[in-house]
């Protein structure tokens, strides 16, 4: 820094110090602290939040949605049958439920399952890390 | 307050004291007050701000990973939340307003020393820092008030501490040319001195 600039800094330094703090009214410690009091009258310890969905219950769902849709990409990409289902259904001498599906349809879906859930993922970072440093 | 009575007093608080936290509060209240008033340019909005700031803070303190100082996340708990009111409000300062009221602060005064208050000097500095950007505001607020090293306030308004160096340079400069002719050297000086 050159003496020009730290004439300046100490200039600009000494006006933000007259400057000061600004000072809030003479209620707001007492009523912010009757809040504090308010909200301690439920709970006497701040409990931990915890997230509703852990991270094993994200993994166990991510496992569950892909584990069909890659089932469902296994079948003729043409037609969805329920197989399974379908033994059961010969049984009882019914004809089987086949819902017509491209395979264009089920890619599609899969991604946007995939991409929704890496949404959820990274936004629920992103929020934690604005307010936890 | 040093790191171990922080410690101290988010544990207390954590085990549901609420003296800790109203120590806490009476330590940091000025300053949060002071960034969401510069952010948001009125009195009861800030209070209010500020207390949720303070109810934010109290709730969340559990997950406070202690790895930054308590100071640093409170500010940015501020920054963001202050930032974030501003862009819902879209709230803009009536410059024209401002600068006739600066101007009719000087020009009643004549170059003498004692032809401008103390409290009038103080109103055309703040004046001068509220025209700056929001981020510049805070920043210079943080780093030559508070005085806290650049890496912090990067920490604090989520840029990266060459650009707050820059924004710093930027806003010094604003602030030492608007500053300048109307409150001189000399009588900042003065001020500091008397």
């Amino acid at each position: 820094m050159n003496i020009a600039s730290e004439n300046t800094d100490d200039f600009v330094k000494k006006a933000v110090q007259i400057a000061s703090l600004e000072k809030p009214s003479n209620e707001f410690i007492p009523s912010l602290m009757s809040k504090i009091e308010e909200l301690n009258k439920d709970d006497s310890k701040l409990s931990v939040t915890s997230p509703i969905i852990s991270w094993k219950g994200w993994v166990t769902i991510g496992i569950i949605i892909i584990s069909v849709f890659t089932l469902l990409l296994l079948f003729d990409s043409s037609t969805l049958s329920f197989s399974v289902l379908q033994q059961y259904v010969d049984r009882i001498a019914i004809q089987p439920i086949t819902i017509p599906v491209s395979g264009t349809f089920l890619t599609g879906v899969t991604a946007f399952v995939f991409f929704f859930i890496v949404q959820i993922y990274l936004s629920v970072n992103r929020l934690n890390k604005r307010e936890n440093i | 307050m040093n790191p171990i009575d922080e410690n101290i007093l988010i544990e207390k608080t954590l085990e549901g004291d609420v003296h800790s936290f109203e120590s806490i509060v009476k330590n940091y209240h000025l300053m949060v007050y002071t960034l969401a008033y510069r952010v948001l340019k009125n009195r009861e909005e800030a209070e209010e701000l500020a207390q949720d700031v303070f109810l934010k803070v109290y709730q969340s303190l559990a997950k406070f990973n202690r790895k930054s100082k308590l100071s640093t996340w409170i500010y940015r708990i501020t920054y963001n939340t202050s930032i974030n009111k501003y862009k819902s409000q879209k709230r803009k300062i009536d410059a024209i307003e401002l600068d006739n009221s600066i101007e009719f602060n000087i020009s009643n005064s004549s170059d003498t020393l004692h032809d401008i208050s103390f409290k009038e000097k103080r109103e055309v500095i703040n004046n001068s820092i509220l025209k700056l950007p929001e981020t510049e505001k805070i920043i210079v607020t943080l780093y030559y008030f508070e005085e806290l090293p650049i890496k912090e306030i990067a920490e604090i308004v989520g840029i990266t501490p060459q650009n707050v160096k820059i924004k710093l340079h930027r806003s010094r400069k604003k602030l030492y040319d608007e500053l300048k002719d109307k409150v001189g050297q000399e009588k900042i000086d003065y001020y500091e001195y008397s």
